[in-house]
């Protein structure tokens, strides 16, 4: 477990968008691959063993938790765990998003991508 | 499903145990949401894929935290770390010494043409299962002899080599003077390179001390063939 965000940088994309899916609710792992795949319209679908790899190197590294906050019985599998985004993780990705636009700033005023998005 | 749990088993136990049951349930998931021959193919040749290249990674990064855990204990207590290691390199020290002997003594074929047919004979007395011939007994079973192509004696001796230089004690042996032809290696002589004793004068080996066995055992009775 690190205490600086900016250690972990730059982040693996599956790394980001583990992340992002996790930070507006707790998902488990299924809802994860499903909502990454949603937010980029397919292009990246996570596979359950790159998930799980990074789920376990991301509890190791303290950016997301498990959750013991479960939904109502008739809308969980038991086999299901939950996951939550930490205030380190939150940090950590925060930290991401500012270097990535700090990237695109510079590919910005260097011409290679458009001025407005 | 059973051949994607079996699959799993290339994934560390630990892993296995800890997230199995979620990547089943995620994995028959994605089969329901398949359709058609072609997708369900597609989708397990991608899983396959997917869970070799995943568990070597999964092994290695197991393997790298257990390495990193391991020095920085190792690290923080040295005199344990030092005897540890120690201990290691006798155990592999040990450990080499013993196959190397194993191997010479039980793997390796007698440097000898055809060393299968080579046997031993012994004599057997009340109390002693295994004694060497007497040079008599060895004399009559030799001239009795219709089971064996040929046959051969030696015994071990160690004597003092004095009148070259300083006196040295060489290890050698008595031999009767077929026995390298026997052995279908003359030339054996000049391998083992150590003294050797022939009261036989048939030997012609080069390079090799011998002792003519019909003088005596001084000086002059050292001859360099």
């Amino acid at each position: 477990m690190t205490d600086s965000p900016e250690s972990l940088l730059p982040l693996q994309p599956t790394t980001f968008h583990i992340l992002l899916s996790l930070a507006d609710e707790d998902r488990h792992g299924y809802a994860i691959i499903l909502d990454v795949a949603r937010r980029t319209n397919g292009e990246l679908k996570l596979s359950a063993g790159t998930l799980y790899r990074s789920i376990q190197r991301m509890l190791e590294q303290g950016l997301i938790t498990e959750t013991k906050t479960r939904p109502a019985p008739e809308m969980d599998d038991e086999r299901r765990r939950y996951y939550r985004i930490t205030p380190l993780g939150t940090a950590v990705a925060r930290a991401e998003a500012g270097r990535l636009r700090d990237l695109l700033k510079m590919a910005r005023l260097c011409g290679v991508a458009p001025r407005t998005t | 499903m059973p051949l994607y749990r079996l699959l799993l088993h290339l994934y560390p136990s630990s892993y296995r145990a800890e997230y199995g049951d979620e990547m089943s349930a995620i994995f028959a998931q994605e089969l329901r949401r398949t359709s058609g021959l072609a997708g369900t193919c597609g989708l397990w040749l991608a899983t396959v894929v997917e869970v070799f290249s995943n568990a070597a990674a999964v092994h290695w990064e197991i393997a790298k935290r257990d390495l990193r855990y391991s020095v920085r204990s190792l690290l923080r207590s040295p005199g344990f770390a030092i005897t540890a290691f120690l201990l290691i390199t006798i155990g592999i020290g040990a450990n080499a010494a013993i196959f190397t002997l194993a191997d010479f003594v039980l793997v390796r074929p007698l440097p000898f043409p055809e060393s299968e047919r080579l046997v031993k004979v012994w004599e057997k007395h009340p109390g002693y299962s295994m004694r060497e011939l007497s040079p008599a007994n060895y004399r009559d079973i030799k001239a009795a002899n219709t089971s064996f192509a040929s046959l051969a004696a030696y015994t071990d001796i160690a004597m003092n080599l004095v009148g070259q230089g300083e006196p040295q004690r060489v290890e050698g042996a008595w031999v009767t003077g077929n026995l390298f032809s026997t052995l279908g290696r003359p030339e054996v002589l000049v391998d083992l390179n150590i003294l050797f004793l022939s009261f036989l004068v048939d030997l012609n080996p080069r390079g090799i001390w011998l002792f003519d066995s019909s003088r005596s055992l001084g000086s002059r009775a050292v001859t360099r063939l």
